[in-house]
């Protein structure tokens, strides 16, 4: 009887998981290169042969939509690759392509992080070609480095738009025939509102329906209690 | 007790300052020489999970595991410095750059700010100086008898003087740029100051090294683009609605949580 009790309140406590995660993904709607989560719910058995459902959230990796802004340092990839970013606490991967030139003449973020791949930058006229090689007033200065990874799901969210890489997961270098990297166009959220508003709708439901579960295990647990045993 | 509830909330937030921002890029559509900003969003830290909801542990390593964010920031605001538009005034003051450059301002106190503002005042000794009384650097002033003010394209200034029948030099105008042209720090009447960001000024001569040169009797408008900016605007209010939402989601299962308890 208990057992009803826990599989209820588990199931709640997946749900609010999975809202805390549509939360985010509503919050970062606008958010550049941003890559939402999905919630997958697994049934698992686990000992004493009771049923364990449990959520994994997973980083979605599909293209989000592209965004004209004609500014040159504005770049976002095609389909697969990530721009290479050195960080205090080491490498990151991103595709937030929004850059900019720091004083020193490096290629960074827009916190500052350093971009691998571009050589030192003179102010002038930039251009990035398809394959991330940048050139100032027709002078080459570098390629940016652009990673692909066999499985991208397994990178972790770090935030600021960044991903780290486990320690058993190496990056490889993206072929040049492979890149599409375009300039002037930045690459918005994957995040999909309606898919998003459905599922915080089938969440809320979802949690309220297991309420109920585990309110009627608890009056029957109740009339148990009370009348069970009773003489007279 | 709720992370959906703070993360919506920041969400909420930032989509209040794009709408600040959309707000001022389109009071100034009309501003000469304006550049527009855009907001830029990060998203937040996040919080790594085991596989929520298992009671029991299972033994074997995740090969995924879950992270929950906790929402967005805004991360920067960026200047955009496209070239705005041109606009012929046939007024002889009003100087428009057609490059990266700005022009070169003296501040009362003594310090050098920056603009692409052209449109440009005599004061009463002759010197030009922008619609606000601040003297361009390095000064040019007009003698009395000036009767023809011409601007090349190369900031050459030369005036034909009224007893005089060939122009007379009066000196150059100089340009700026900077390495990182974003990190420029607006301090309003269309000034902008140096910051560590953007690098300190690289002096030049217009015409030289894509600096831009200088067109005289046009003005440069704001790059502000009214459409794109109105597009900015549905989107925004939106996405706040829907981040309202989440709020709501979220205190309708603390509601249903609290009446666990007969």
């Amino acid at each position: 009887m208990l057992k009803g009790i826990s599989i209820a309140a588990n199931a709640m406590k997946n749900q609010t998981a999975r809202n805390d995660m549509i939360a985010n993904n509503l919050a970062n709607v606008d958010t550049t290169g941003f890559k939402k989560d999905i919630a997958l719910f697994q049934l698992g058995k686990t000992g004493g042969g009771q049923p364990d459902t449990t959520v994994r959230l997973v980083t979605a990796h599909e293209q989000g939509p592209l965004t004209r802004t004609e500014r040159a340092l504005d770049l976002a990839i095609q389909g697969d690759g990530f721009f290479v970013v050195e960080t205090e606490d080491g490498e990151r991967y991103t595709r937030a392509g929004s850059f900019v030139v720091t004083p020193e003449g490096h290629l960074a973020t827009i916190d500052g992080n350093k971009v691998s791949g571009a050589a030192a930058i003179p102010p002038g006229e930039i251009e990035v070609s398809r394959e991330g090689n940048i050139s100032v007033n027709g002078v080459d200065a570098g390629q940016i480095g652009v990673v692909t990874f066999e499985d991208a799901t397994r990178l972790e969210k770090t935030g600021s738009g960044l991903f780290a890489a486990p320690d058993d997961m190496s990056s490889s270098e993206m072929p040049e025939e492979e890149r599409f990297i375009l300039s002037g166009f930045l690459e918005n959220s994957n995040v999909e509102v309606i898919t998003e508003m459905t599922d915080m709708i089938t969440a809320l439901k979802a949690y309220e329906i297991s309420q109920k579960a585990l309110k009627s295990e608890d009056e029957i647990l109740h009339l148990l209690i009370s009348t069970v045993g009773k003489t007279g | 007790m709720i992370r959906a509830l703070s993360t919506a909330s920041s969400g909420m937030q930032s989509q209040q300052v794009f709408i600040d921002n959309i707000a001022n890029n389109l009071a100034n559509v009309n501003t000469p020489g304006f550049k527009k900003s855009r907001v830029e969003f990060q998203d937040l830290l996040y919080e790594r999970v085991g596989p929520v909801g298992a009671s029991r542990m299972t033994g074997s390593a995740d090969p995924v595991f879950s992270q929950i964010g906790h929402g967005v920031r805004l991360a920067a605001t960026t200047k955009i410095y496209n070239q705005g538009a041109s606009q012929s005034t046939e007024n002889p003051m009003d100087m428009m750059i057609d490059g990266d450059g700005f022009f070169q301002i003296l501040l009362p106190d003594g310090t050098f700010a920056y603009t692409r503002d052209g449109a440009l005042k005599l004061d009463s000794d002759g010197n030009i100086v922008t619609s606000s009384g601040f003297q361009v650097e390095p000064a040019i002033s007009l003698p009395r008898e000036t009767t023809d003010l011409m601007i090349a394209g190369d900031g050459i200034v030369s005036v034909l003087l009224q007893s005089e029948q060939e122009p007379a030099e009066l000196g150059r105008f100089e340009l700026v740029r900077f390495q990182n042209p974003a990190g420029l720090r607006n301090i309003g009447h269309n000034l902008y100051a140096e910051t560590v960001a953007s690098g300190p000024a690289i002096l030049g001569n217009p015409g030289e090294e894509g600096i831009g040169t200088i067109q005289m009797g046009f003005l440069e408008m704001s790059n502000v683009s009214v459409i794109e900016e109105m597009i900015g605007m549905i989107t925004a209010q939106r996405a706040y609605e829907i981040n309202s939402k989440a709020v709501k989601t979220s205190e309708e299962m603390l509601g249903i949580a609290a009446n666990l308890k007969r």
